[in-house]
């Protein structure tokens, strides 16, 4: 049956050629990140550098509203096992743009706050500052932890046509870097 | 496969189902669309590969010729052909339409409408915004001025302007005073530390609050300057909530802009949804139709396949019962309609293999009649060849007429005399003729045949048929007959005058005696004496004649034919001659007159003897009793000369001897006796040298 796999190749070009155009991706990537000890337990304190790119900065500006994940995940090594999953931090943002208004808006878990200016917004996205995410009780005194955070665009979320869009075009994607890095919690008695 | 197809089709359906839905612009999947897309792709795949596996299956057939099989791919053709082209039709005309419809929305008009509406709203949300801010302002010079009682002072003021809050908050963001028109309201919301120090450093600066949904809500930030220095600074907060109808119109004003440019946005990504939608309807519904196309080319197939079969089997003579189709359908009805035809077909050739099979019967029946016949039976076609002869017919010819049947009668080299009087006859007599035939068999024996010819009918094929009987014996035994009346008037018409002959002859010599010479009585006593002698001779041979014609019937009893045997030879033993005794034990009663069967055993044993007296060496007699086919068999043998040729045929004639001296009745009264004890009798030369005569006697029960 040579005429099918003749298809099938034409079909993967076609796909591919779909899925390289302008590689203009945003990114998202962590800049630093550290878990300060609090009287309950850890806080955690993170940075980072947002760039939505210039297609997705121009969808906010019309309108669409973005919806951004923030993921942190707290493990337990083990060398005879795998990792514990010890905690799990998730915050949604949502970020949208009132054209009526002008106002851009980022909401968190029912609270909101209105910025004149997407960089403004981005910046509060980009800096976690005491996010309460470990408590101490499941912590153990010199035990090596692995901690990662990530922050991320959550694109199942965007309307329909940009998800399929999404699929095809780098455009749309934001990169998103996992940091991790160990973490030994002071022996707290 | 068939559920497999079944199964595959039904969540192509439900996914299909799913994906337009999803399509279409509503909030169904939105947040898992890809995965959708992706389970419609295996969906697609997985009937791909159902359809591979049935194509790859035919195909073998096809390339193994196995039966049916170009005819189903033919159907499979014709079948996928009927839903591929319709669908490819609809799918190029969809996709034209999908995509033209989608480009047909977005409009520069609508585009700037919408703008500009946009902009409408801004504008009254700006104009609102200034005049409150106006009102802060001159709200706020009012305050600086004053010294009254601030509360009282802000309440009136605000209600001067029309406004419907109005706070005065210190640096620190405390409320020093507020006044609302409405109860509910009475604590106002406190402005951001940032908001205050960018209010101090302005000269007021107007925010907005609240959504749509929520009702927008204008506020504006004035710094009040008092007069004296040293007076705390304070900022007066206005708010005031946007008619609902602006609110809404302009809402909804937005509300469109924004989804109208998540469209345009969305332009290739709706382009590419509607694409794929279509694909993937189309390449399901063709898969599942080439699937399905299988299932239906196999049982439209079936029925025909089942006939082809059927007629196949029919052709190589295999009448058993085909399967059928229990469908009513006109294809169902045509395998059943075979089905019954191959069955009545098998019972009609079941029917003629025995008609057949009696038909031969018949004939074989006639056949072994015909075979066993005593008389031949020759049958020739129109040209007097040999079309079949009995073997009777072989018997009597002494024969097997092995190549007759390619010669006509006229050219058979053997039996000319036979074939000449049959050819002759046909051809002077006609149809029906009847003639008695002198000749001499291969060993030169004479021999006399009956022969009846007829011609047969045309309408059988015509030919000829000659019917012959060998009636030798039947001769001899009319000429045995003969010579026994002749015998008996012989016997009386010589045997009266005998006696007066001798008598007149002894008185002769007893006159004469005294009355002669010597030498003439001597000669007279001679010739006297040989008078006599010669009488007596004749007396005694005339008696014989007697004997042998008026030989009285026999007095049949049930008797021991090997006691009478034993008891026979006691009396040739003790004359000293051997015989060799060969007796059946058990041997059943025979019916036969004892008397009769002495003088026959008697005549039988004293030719033997005298059969061996001239050159044999060691002569040697057996006589040998035994139980055959419902008679018993007593045979009497030598190893002497035999019996030469020329005789065999008439021994049992009287005055047929090979002796030099001898009546030649012996035989001719063995064969009488035999004959009226309904016996048979055989006589022959042994293959060894000798003559061995068997006589068969009937059983007593």
């Amino acid at each position: 049956m040579p005429c099918w796999k003749s298809l099938l190749s034409v079909c993967l070009a076609a796909w591919l050629l779909l899925a390289v155009g302008t590689a203009s991706a945003g990114s998202i990537e962590p800049l630093r990140a550290t878990l300060v000890p609090t009287d309950d337990g850890y806080a955690l304190s993170a940075e980072f550098t947002v760039d939505l790119g210039p297609r997705l900065e121009d969808a906010v500006a019309r309108g669409v509203p973005l919806h951004f994940n923030l993921e942190f995940d707290l493990t337990r090594v083990r060398w005879y096992w795998a990792a514990e999953h010890v905690t799990g931090t998730r915050v949604e943002y949502s970020l949208s743009y009132n054209a009526l208004t002008r106002q851009y808006r980022l909401s968190a878990g029912g609270l909101y706050q209105s910025f004149s200016t997407l960089s403004e917004v981005l910046r509060v996205i980009a800096r976690v500052a005491a996010l309460p995410v470990v408590d101490k009780s499941l912590l153990k005194g010199g035990e090596t932890y692995s901690a990662a955070l990530r922050l991320s665009l959550d694109r199942s979320q965007l309307p329909k046509p940009l998800q399929v869009d999404a699929l095809a075009n780098r455009d749309w994607q934001v990169d998103a870097r996992i940091l991790r890095w160990q973490f030994v919690p002071a022996d707290s008695k | 496969m068939k559920i497999a197809l079944a199964v595959i089709a039904a969540l192509g359906a439900v996914l299909l189902f799913l994906l337009a839905t999803a399509s279409a612009n509503t909030a169904l999947f939105a947040r898992n669309y890809p995965l959708l897309l992706g389970v419609n792709g295996i969906a697609a795949v997985a009937l791909l590969g159902l359809v591979v596996l049935q194509l790859r299956t035919l195909w073998r057939d096809y390339r193994g010729g196995v039966f049916g099989s170009k005819l189903k791919l033919r159907l499979l053709v014709m079948l996928a052909l009927m839903a591929v082209l319709p669908g490819a039709l609809v799918y190029a005309v969809s996709m034209q339409f999908a995509v033209k419809s989608i480009d047909s929305w977005f409009d520069v008009r609508v585009d700037n409408a919408l703008e500009d509406g946009l902009n409408l709203g801004r504008t009254v949300l700006d104009t609102l915004q200034n005049e409150l801010l106006e009102k802060g302002r001159s709200m706020a010079l009012d305050l600086g001025d004053a010294t009254a009682s601030q509360p009282m002072l802000l309440n009136r003021l605000r209600e001067q302007a029309g406004v419907q809050s109005a706070a005065l908050i210190a640096t620190s963001g405390r409320v020093l005073s507020s006044s609302s028109d409405s109860v509910d309201s009475l604590i106002p919301a406190v402005p951001a530390q940032a908001e205050l120090r960018q209010a101090r450093q302005s000269h007021g600066m107007a925010l907005v609050d609240g959504d749509v949904a929520t009702g927008i809500v204008l506020r504006v930030l004035v710094p009040v300057r008092g007069t004296e220095l040293g007076d705390e600074p304070r900022v007066l907060q206005l708010t005031q909530m946007v008619p609902a109808a602006i609110t809404r119109s302009a809402g909804s004003v937005a509300a469109t802009y924004r989804d109208y440019q998540e469209l345009q946005l969305g332009k290739e990504g709706l382009k590419r949804i509607y694409t794929l939608t279509l694909t993937f309807t189309l390449l399901l519904a063709l898969f599942a139709a080439v699937a399905l196309a299988f299932f239906l080319a196999e049982r439209l197939a079936r029925p025909l396949l089942i006939l082809a079969e059927g007629t196949q089997a029919v052709a190589a003579g295999d009448f058993t019962p085909r399967a059928s189709l229990e469908t009513r359908d006109e294809l169902g009805v045509l395998t059943q309609s075979f089905s019954r035809m191959t069955s009545q077909l098998d019972e009609a050739r079941r029917e003629a293999e025995r008609h057949r099979r009696n038909l031969e019967a018949t004939s074989a029946y006639l056949e072994s009649v015909l075979a066993n016949l005593s008389a031949g039976v020759l049958a020739f076609d129109a040209d007097f060849k040999l079309r079949a002869a009995n073997r009777g017919a072989v018997a009597i010819l002494g024969d097997d007429l092995a190549d007759a049947e390619n010669t006509s009668l006229a050219q058979w080299s053997r039996h000319g005399a036979f074939a000449a009087a049959v050819d002759a006859n046909f051809r002077e007599r006609g149809t029906q003729w009847q003639q008695q035939l002198e000749l001499e068999d291969a060993a030169g024996t004479p021999q006399t045949l009956l022969l009846r010819g007829s011609t047969l009918p045309v309408a059988g094929g015509g030919g000829y048929v000659v019917v012959f009987d060998d009636i030798t014996y039947l001769i001899s035994a009319q000429r045995t007959a003969a010579w026994g009346e002749v015998a008996r008037r012989l016997a009386h018409e010589i045997k009266n005058p005998l006696t007066p002959i001798r008598l007149s002859a002894e008185r002769l010599q007893i006159k004469l005696a005294d009355k002669l010479g010597d030498t003439d009585r001597a000669m007279l006593d001679r010739s006297i004496k040989t008078i006599v002698s010669q009488v007596e001779a004749m007396k005694n041979m005339v008696n014989d004649f007697r004997d042998y014609a008026k030989a009285p019937p026999p007095e049949l009893r049930p008797i021991d034919l090997n006691g009478l045997v034993r008891e026979v030879l006691d009396l040739y033993e003790s004359a000293g001659t051997h015989v060799a005794v060969e007796l059946a034990a058990d041997l059943p009663l025979v019916l036969a007159d004892a008397n009769q069967l002495r003088q026959l055993l008697h005549n039988l044993l004293k030719n033997a003897k005298e059969a061996m007296t001239e050159a044999v060496a060691a002569p040697a007699i057996a006589v040998a009793t035994r139980f055959e086919d419902r008679r018993v068999a007593l045979s009497i043998s030598d190893n002497g000369a035999g019996f030469p040729p020329q005789i065999l045929s008439c021994a049992f004639e009287p005055y047929v001897t090979t002796k030099a001296k001898g009546t030649g009745l012996g035989l001719a009264i063995v064969k009488k006796i035999v004959d009226e004890h309904r016996g048979e009798i055989q006589l022959g030369n042994r293959s060894g040298g000798g003559a061995e005569i068997i006589i068969k006697l009937p059983l007593a029960a």
